[in-house]
């Protein structure tokens, strides 16, 4: 049979045994309903008797007050009682009807019916009675009808009784039944009960023997193939679930015996290319920590750097207010950024009133009378026109209405090659420009005051020397000749000591005009010609032929090339040779430049004192000696004129061989330059 | 001394030439180097004495002017008076020479149409007065006084 059953399904197995549990417990319950059903049949015939007792009991009751209501009123006459007597009558004969039909036993029926018959003469009597005692029963007749009443009652009571005592066994013997139709049930139950757990343990058996041991074993099996032993036996069962289970466990078994050797050799790749990334991570890690550490230094200098920054911006602050120059910072449209402490000072303006503010707006540049100069003369308009430093001097007006000069300097503030603002410095030249003007009247009385005398001299000597105050001797020519030359080193002197206390004043004019400079440095050298030949010496002009016209300040130029020209006819030897050169070098677009150069074939200049050659009042040992008319001044002035007009100057010589000076003025010409005076 | 009046009748049949200069000595020096050279000479000090003689010459040449004069004057309200438009000299040359070397009174001269602006100590007597003798002979080779400086 266990063989037999291994081969049913499991899911049969317990619908099965569910199957049987239900159709016994079916059948209980059937069982169940019919018993009840009998139950309560017997009831409702208990319940019937126990009607039939009561009624039986009300009707024996209303005889015994109906006897006494008769006697009642056969005594007193009292119509009251003859009414209570009637009502009682027919209660009992209307509870008669009810018994008699609810007794459907033979035995009592026999009985009902005599008593039916008794009861219906007793109420016949009553009626008599009362008719009689109405009729006022002169004949006694009531007394003899309440005794034949009273012999009725005496059998009624007796039957009602015997009633009674039949309906108390019946239901007894009902009773009984009900009693054992619940034992018997009990019993029932118990058996079916007892079925069940025979049914139920042999049920659970049969599982634990086909499916709960292979279940087990089979747990076991995936336990163990849960930790890797591929290699175990799987038990092999019936055909039945299990069956299936062990063998899909096979299966499974040797899937998982493949995956897991693929997922070894998977899990070894992973696992060594796991290792390289760590390793990589490593050294990554290990290169993040040198670079944290590199940068914690780079941090700590930075700190440092900011620190000395921080310092340097105090500082520069503490430069900035405590500079006398005004200074003002503006931005690229000219509105001001930065005011220093002395810009307000100078212009009486608070530095609040003043930021954010156009700076060509507050301080409108003037000329001394208080008029508003052309707004293309503003130096911060030029400045970033121009892209370079620029100064210059005009008038400011005070917030309180003065108008002072001032020195202004302004320049483009970059920070790279990129322009962002502008500075502005300037103070105030009050003072200076008051020195100034009695400078300038001065350095005119006195150019007036010598030159005067020095032309009386001059023009006398000259009167003298030409006969017209009558002709003079040899000798009195000779020395008058001396007078007029060194008259005329006098004359030279000053004119080169008001032109150093010019250029010393920093104010010297340029006002450049377009003119030919290969030209002009030609007419220059003409003017010298009567000088040179007086040496024999040979002066040769390599000029341009087409002309290089540029903007030159004729002026300035002619003294440089005229001190040039005359220093190296000066000290060169009797028949020596210049040669001047003008050459014109690079475009003036890629800042070209034109070169003048003035060669001699003199004495040269020692080399230890070439230096000093440019500095002011100094003269070479070796022309001193021989030449006592220089100034020391021609050379200093040279230089200066050259570096205010944006040009270059430097020479070459050898001591005995000759001097070649060079002097290099961009093509792009001088620029303009306001000032106080001109050169003469 | 000469007269006024005997000056001004020379002046109407020579050549009249107005020398105006403070230095006394100067002033000498110029009026024989003129008059040597054939000129006949009037000669101020002030530009009140000038404008004197201006106003009384029929006719002048030429004018030799110095910029410090005596009085409150100095010559440049003497040449604004002879170089008014339409004015009786305003043709005739003027040549300045001075000592004085403000650019901007230089500047006022030749604008005002000044011939030529000369130092003084730079310059020869032959020199001035050979520039006068061409402006008066052959008006074509006077210097044209160019304001570039």
């Amino acid at each position: 049979m266990m063989t037999r059953l291994h081969n049913i399904s499991v899911r049969s197995q317990l619908i099965f045994g569910f199957g049987l549990v239900s159709v016994i417990i079916l059948l209980f319950g059937l069982y169940a309903y019919f018993s009840i059903k009998d139950i309560q049949k017997i009831n409702a015939e208990i319940e019937m008797h126990v009607t039939e007792q009561a009624t039986a009991a009300e009707i024996s009751r209303d005889v015994h007050e109906s006897l006494s209501a008769i006697d009642r009123f056969v005594l007193t006459g009292d119509p009251q009682y003859s009414r209570l007597a009637t009502q009682t009558d027919l209660r009992v004969s209307a509870n008669t009807n009810v018994l008699v039909s609810m007794m459907g036993n033979d035995l009592i029926v026999q009985q009902i019916e005599t008593y039916v018959g008794l009861l219906s003469d007793r109420s016949g009597l009553s009626r008599q009675i009362i008719v009689a005692v109405e009729g006022g029963d002169s004949d006694g007749q009531a007394a003899d009808l309440v005794a034949r009443i009273r012999m009725i009652d005496d059998q009624i009571v007796p039957a009602v009784n015997r009633i009674l005592e039949i309906t108390y066994v019946d239901i007894e013997k009902r009773q009984r039944d009900i009693d054992f139709i619940f034992s018997s049930s009990l019993e029932f139950l118990a058996g079916i009960v007892a079925v069940v757990l025979v049914l139920l343990s042999f049920v659970m058996i049969a599982l634990r023997r086909s499916i709960m041991r292979p279940l087990h074993e089979l747990t076991d099996v995936a336990d163990k193939l849960s930790h890797g032993e591929f290699d175990i036996v799987i038990p092999v069962y019936a055909k039945d679930e299990i069956g299936l289970l062990s063998q899909t466990f096979d299966v499974m078994r040797n899937k998982l015996r493949e995956s897991y050797a693929s997922l070894t050799k998977e899990v070894a790749y992973k696992t060594k290319q796991t290792t390289e990334a760590l390793a990589r991570l490593k050294d990554k890690n290990q290169k993040l920590q040198d670079t944290k550490l590199a940068m914690l230094n780079l941090l700590e200098d930075l700190n440092e750097e900011k620190n000395v920054i921080e310092g340097e911006k105090a500082k520069d602050e503490a430069i900035l207010s405590s500079l006398g120059e005004g200074l003002v910072v503006t931005d690229m449209q000219r509105r001001v950024r930065l005011v220093n402490n002395s810009a307000c000072t100078i212009t009486g303006y608070r530095p609040d009133e003043v930021t954010g503010q156009l700076w060509p707006n507050i301080m409108k540049p003037t000329d001394e009378n208080g008029i508003p100069i052309a707004e293309e003369q503003f130096l911060t308009l030029k400045v970033f026109k121009d892209n370079e430093t620029l100064q210059t001097r005009y008038f400011y007006t005070h917030k309180g209405g003065q108008i002072i000069p001032v020195s202004v300097t302004a320049s483009v503030m970059k920070i790279g090659d990129r322009a962002v603002g502008g500075v502005v410095v300037f103070r105030d030249i009050a003072k200076e420009y008051e020195v100034d003007k009695s400078k300038t009247e001065f350095v005119s009385l006195a150019s007036h005051q010598l030159r005067t005398p020095l032309s009386t001299i001059n023009w006398y000597t000259e009167m003298l020397l030409s006969g017209d105050a009558g002709q003079i001797s040899e000798p009195q020519r000779k020395y008058l000749n001396e007078i007029y030359a060194g008259n005329h080193r006098m004359v030279d002197l000053v004119n080169a000591l008001l032109n150093v206390s010019r250029i010393e004043m920093g104010t010297f004019m340029v006002s450049p005009q377009l003119q030919d400079i290969s030209k002009f440095v030609n007419d220059v050298v003409s003017d010298v010609l009567v000088l040179a030949k007086k040496k024999d010496i040979q002066l040769t002009v390599n000029g341009n032929e087409k002309g290089i016209p540029m903007m030159l300040d004729g002026k300035l130029l002619r003294i440089v090339v005229e001190n040039l020209l005359s220093n190296a006819i000066k000290y060169s030897s009797q028949g020596g040779s210049i040669e001047i050169g003008v050459v014109q070098r690079g475009k003036k677009e890629q800042g070209g430049v034109v070169r003048i150069t003035v060669a001699d074939s003199g004495y040269g200049i020692p080399e230890s004192q070439q230096h000093q050659i440019f500095t002011k009042l100094f003269r070479a040992d070796n022309v001193v000696k021989m030449d006592t008319e220089g100034t020391g001044l021609g050379l200093y002035i040279v230089k200066s004129i050259v570096d205010h007009v944006g040009g270059t100057v430097w020479f070459e010589s050898v001591e005995n061989e000759g001097t070649t000076f060079f002097v290099e003025l961009p093509l792009s010409g001088m620029k303009e330059k306001k000032g106080t005076k001109s050169l003469t | 001394m000469i007269s006024k009046k005997k000056m001004i009748e020379k002046a109407s049949e020579d050549t009249v030439i107005l020398v105006l200069e403070d230095e006394q000595p100067l002033l000498d020096v110029i009026r024989i180097k003129l008059e040597k050279s054939g000129y006949e000479v009037i000669t101020a000090r002030s530009v009140e004495q000038a404008l004197d003689y201006v106003k009384s010459l029929p006719h002048i040449h030429a004018m030799w002017v110095d910029h410090y004069l005596l009085g409150n004057e100095d010559a440049l309200d003497f040449v604004k008076q002879v170089k008014k438009k339409n004015g009786k000299w305003a043709d005739v040359p003027v040549l300045v020479v001075s000592n004085t070397v403000s650019d901007d009174k230089i500047s006022a001269y030749l604008s005002m149409g000044v011939n030529k602006f000369y130092i003084k100590a730079q310059h020869t007597l032959d020199e001035i007065v050979g520039d006068l003798k061409k402006c008066i002979d052959d008006p074509e080779h006077c210097p044209v006084a160019q304001d570039n400086n």
